[in-house]
Order: C-alpha cells, then sequence, then structure tokens
C-alpha cells in the first residue's frame, strides 16, 4: 500500500529523479537508428532534445513565431515519418536541417516570401512566446537587427549554424550542401558585413 | 591591406587559427591600438549577436507531436497485424496441405511474438511520454510544472508514479499556483489510495487561502466523509482567513 509523506515545505525540494536514464544518454545517431529499427520512444527523445533549437532557427530566418512552430512541427513529422531514409554517416542534426530548409523554402513558396515579414509588423516578441532578454540597451538591440535583416539569407543562415545551433564548420557544411572551408568563408564574410551593417545604422 | 588584417582578426576572434597563429597575432594586436580597436568593435557586435532572444516553443505543439508520435506507433501495429494475418493465411494453407501440428505450433508462437514486441512499441511510446511528465513536474519552472499537471491529469490517470509526484508537489511546490493545480490535478485522482489523506494533510499545512479552498472542494465534491474532522479543526482555526473557513463549514453542512 503506498503511502505519502508530507514533510514541512522546504524551498528546493527537487527529490524526484528525471526521465529514462537510457534513452536519454543516446547519442543523436544512436537515437535515428533505433527510431529507423521502429522504437518511437527514441524520436521522443530527439524531439525534446531539438524542438528549440530548430524552432528559433525558422524564427531567425522566417522572424514570424507562427510560421517557426509550425516548421518546427512539419520538420519533425518529416524525420518521423522519413526515419527508415536516413543514413547513419550522416551527423543527425545536418540532416535534420537538410529538411528543414527544404520545408522553409516550401513554405516561401506557398506563402510568399514577402509575407515574412522581416522587421514588419509581424515582428513582435514576447506576446505567444516567452523571451529571454538580456540585452543591455533596446538601441543596440534594434540596431542590430536592423543589421541582421540588411544581410543576405545565406549569411544569416550559417551564422545561425555555427553560432546558435554551435555546428561545426564540417557539419553546417552538410547540413548546407557545401564545402567546409565553403561554410568559413561564408561565416567570415558575414560578420563583417554584419559588423559593417551595425556601425553604418549605429551612425544614423 | 586592412582587409587581410581583419580577415585574420576575425578568424583569430573565432578561434579558427593554429596554436602558433593565434599566439602571433596575440603579439600584433598588443602592439597595435588600431587592431585593438578593430577586434573590440567585432567582440561587440559577436557578444550582442549571441544575445538575441530565442522564443520558447508552445506547449501545445509538444502536445501535437506525441499525439502524431502515438498516431505513427498505432500505425505500425496495423501494418505489422496485416502482415501476421497475410502470414498466417499461407500458414493455414500449409498446414492443410501438410497436417502438420507442430508447424501450426510454431507459427501461431511468431505471431503472439509479433504481437508481443508491437505491443511494446508503443508502450514504449507512452512510457517516455510519462517519464517527460514527470520530468517536467519537477522542472525549474512553474508554468512547465503547470503544463505538465493539466496533462497529466487528463491522460495519466493510472500511473501510480504520477500520482505520487503530484502528491509531491503539492506538499512540497514553493510556488501557489503550482499547488493549487496540484490540488485540482488530484482530485481526479481521490479514489487512488493514499490521495485522500495527502490531501487532508495538505489542507493542514498549507497556508494560501485559493489553495485551501480547492483542496476542501476537491474533498467535498469527492464526498470524503474522513476529511470531516479536518474540516472542523480548520473552522476553529483563528489564523485561517474567514472566506476559506465559510467555505469549509458549508461543505460540512453538505456532507454531513
Amino acid at each position: 500500500m503506498p503511502s505519502y509523506s508530507l514533510g514541512k515545505k522546504k524551498n528546493k525540494d527537487r527529490s524526484l529523479q528525471p526521465v529514462s536514464k537510457a534513452l536519454e544518454e543516446w547519442s543523436d545517431e544512436q537515437l535515428m537508428q533505433g527510431l529507423s529499427e521502429g522504437r518511437l520512444a527514441c524520436g521522443a527523445v530527439l524531439f525534446e532534445r531539438y524542438q528549440q533549437s530548430l524552432v528559433n532557427y525558422f524564427f531567425r530566418l522566417c522572424k514570424r513565431v507562427d510560421w517557426s512552430e509550425d516548421l518546427g512541427q512539419i520538420t519533425f513529422e518529416r524525420i518521423i515519418r522519413y526515419r527508415h531514409t536516413y543514413r547513419v554517416d550522416l551527423p543527425f542534426r545536418a540532416w535534420m536541417y537538410q529538411i528543414a530548409r527544404s520545408q522553409l523554402a516550401d513554405y516561401y513558396k506557398r506563402h510568399g516570401r514577402e509575407r515574412s515579414g522581416i522587421y514588419g509588423e509581424e515582428h513582435r516578441f514576447g506576446e505567444e512566446a516567452a523571451v529571454n532578454r538580456q540585452l543591455e540597451s533596446k538601441e543596440q538591440e534594434d540596431t542590430l537587427q536592423k543589421a541582421l535583416a540588411a544581410l543576405p539569407t545565406e549569411y544569416r543562415e550559417v551564422l545561425i549554424l555555427t553560432r546558435y545551433q554551435g555546428m561545426k564548420y564540417l557539419e553546417a557544411g552538410q547540413a548546407l550542401g557545401i564545402s567546409e572551408g565553403a561554410v568559413k568563408v561564408k561565416v567570415h564574410r558575414a560578420i563583417q558585413q554584419l559588423k559593417a551593417l551595425y556601425f553604418k545604422f549605429d551612425q544614423e | 591591406m586592412k582587409e587581410t588584417k581583419n580577415k585574420e582578426l576575425l578568424a583569430y576572434l573565432l578561434g579558427d587559427l593554429s596554436e602558433k597563429e593565434q599566439q602571433e597575432m596575440d603579439l600584433r594586436i598588443r602592439q597595435s591600438p588600431d587592431l585593438q580597436q578593430e577586434a573590440a568593435d567585432l567582440k561587440m557586435v559577436l557578444g550582442l549577436l549571441d544575445q538575441e532572444p530565442e522564443i520558447k516553443p508552445s506547449a501545445y505543439s509538444r502536445d501535437q507531436f506525441y499525439q502524431f508520435l502515438e498516431m505513427e506507433a498505432k500505425q505500425d501495429q496495423q501494418m505489422a497485424g496485416e502482415k501476421a494475418s497475410r502470414f498466417s493465411w499461407w500458414a493455414a494453407a500449409a498446414i492443410a496441405l501438410l497436417v502438420i501440428g507442430v508447424g501450426f505450433g510454431i507459427v501461431l508462437q511468431n505471431h503472439h511474438q509479433q504481437q508481443l514486441q508491437i505491443q511494446q512499441l508503443s508502450s514504449e511510446v507512452v512510457e517516455t511520454r510519462k517519464l517527460l511528465l514527470l520530468a517536467m513536474l519537477d522542472d525549474a519552472s512553474a508554468s512547465e510544472r503547470i503544463q505538465a499537471m493539466n496533462v497529466s491529469a487528463r491522460d495519466y490517470q493510472q500511473d501510480q508514479r504520477i500520482v505520487t509526484a503530484l502528491v509531491d508537489r503539492l506538499g512540497k511546490d514553493e510556488n501557489e499556483n503550482v499547488r493549487l493545480k496540484a490540488a485540482e490535478a488530484l482530485s481526479n485522482f481521490l479514489s487512488e489510495e493514499g490521495v485522500t489523506q495527502a490531501m487532508i494533510q495538505a489542507l493542514e499545512l498549507e497556508s494560501s487561502p485559493e489553495v485551501q479552498i480547492m483542496l476542501i472542494e476537491s474533498l467535498v465534491n469527492g464526498k470524503r466523509k474522513e476529511a470531516v474532522p479536518s474540516f472542523e479543526r480548520l473552522i476553529e482555526r483563528e489564523d485561517v482567513p474567514e472566506a476559506v473557513r465559510n467555505v469549509a463549514a458549508y461543505g460540512l453542512e453538505t456532507m454531513i
């Protein structure tokens, strides 16, 4: 018979031990392997691991909260549905972003890029989603936003993959279908250009 | 000339240079105020970039995904089921021809094993979901904990671990809203052993009027007569707000 003990309220009581150790500790590629062998629970772990960064990948490119959540969803459903086509020699994340990119391209085709509203009316934080604001000054943030908006998409994309998703040049290259060296060149150009744009807008 | 310097400087800041090149650049920067200024500018932009806000996906999309996953598991099950039935049809034909009882036994066993495997798969999905819920119940953010409770109360009434986790939150959570939600969720589990007792105990320890009222109402709605003495004690307590005592008194009337 179960019994429940109710101690005095302690502020930081964290006695519960979370989540099955086994699957949680698997690498992405092991989980994909498991998934393609039909262990769908592996998909749940991958989802928990990458949903947030995937949705933010979309958000940083299209700047729409609703699209980003949708696209994240579609991408994960594809990952599950096409699990049998995954090749183990490709890092999982590279494969995931390959799928993600083609979904975004599809979305643009269907909805029109002009409506992506980068920094237009649709650009708003904090209503549909909780946002961490740590920037010291609103002005700096706005200037950076402007500079980012003026940056070509291909540059923004390499920045997202390497800076936010923490991918190495090689892995990002696999996701983008270009060489490691090409990624490096793009990252460097992107940052140089971003910096130039930032100071240009800053003086305006 | 300046362009080349920039390139190397950036490679230096991004850690793309070899260790030797990195050291050389270090030295050059120290000797050149221009490079220092340039490096500071780049660092600032990189710093700002890294602080760009993130959005947090809604709990709704998590829910959607898990629904999709469970559907997929069911489809797998159906497909495997069809295969299995075709297989046993052929097996039946073979049996009719060969009349080998032993063969029949083996086929049956295969079929059975396949079914077992399928069951295992879909219960694995459910199990993972439960474990994630348990982890969410223990999450640092109160809104995550509340969200987890909504799902728990809706989908997993029979799972002992989840009930235990809810009882734990009711007794120990520092956030009032979480305790309130836990009390609400637990009102679905009143028939589980120990839950009523835990709610009565929580009522004695609870300091928030909202949670107290939720507990009283849950116990009254569930017609838990065991709670009567504790209601009586509550009515006598002067540190308890009058509104709460009124609810308890009204509850007593309806129960007795």
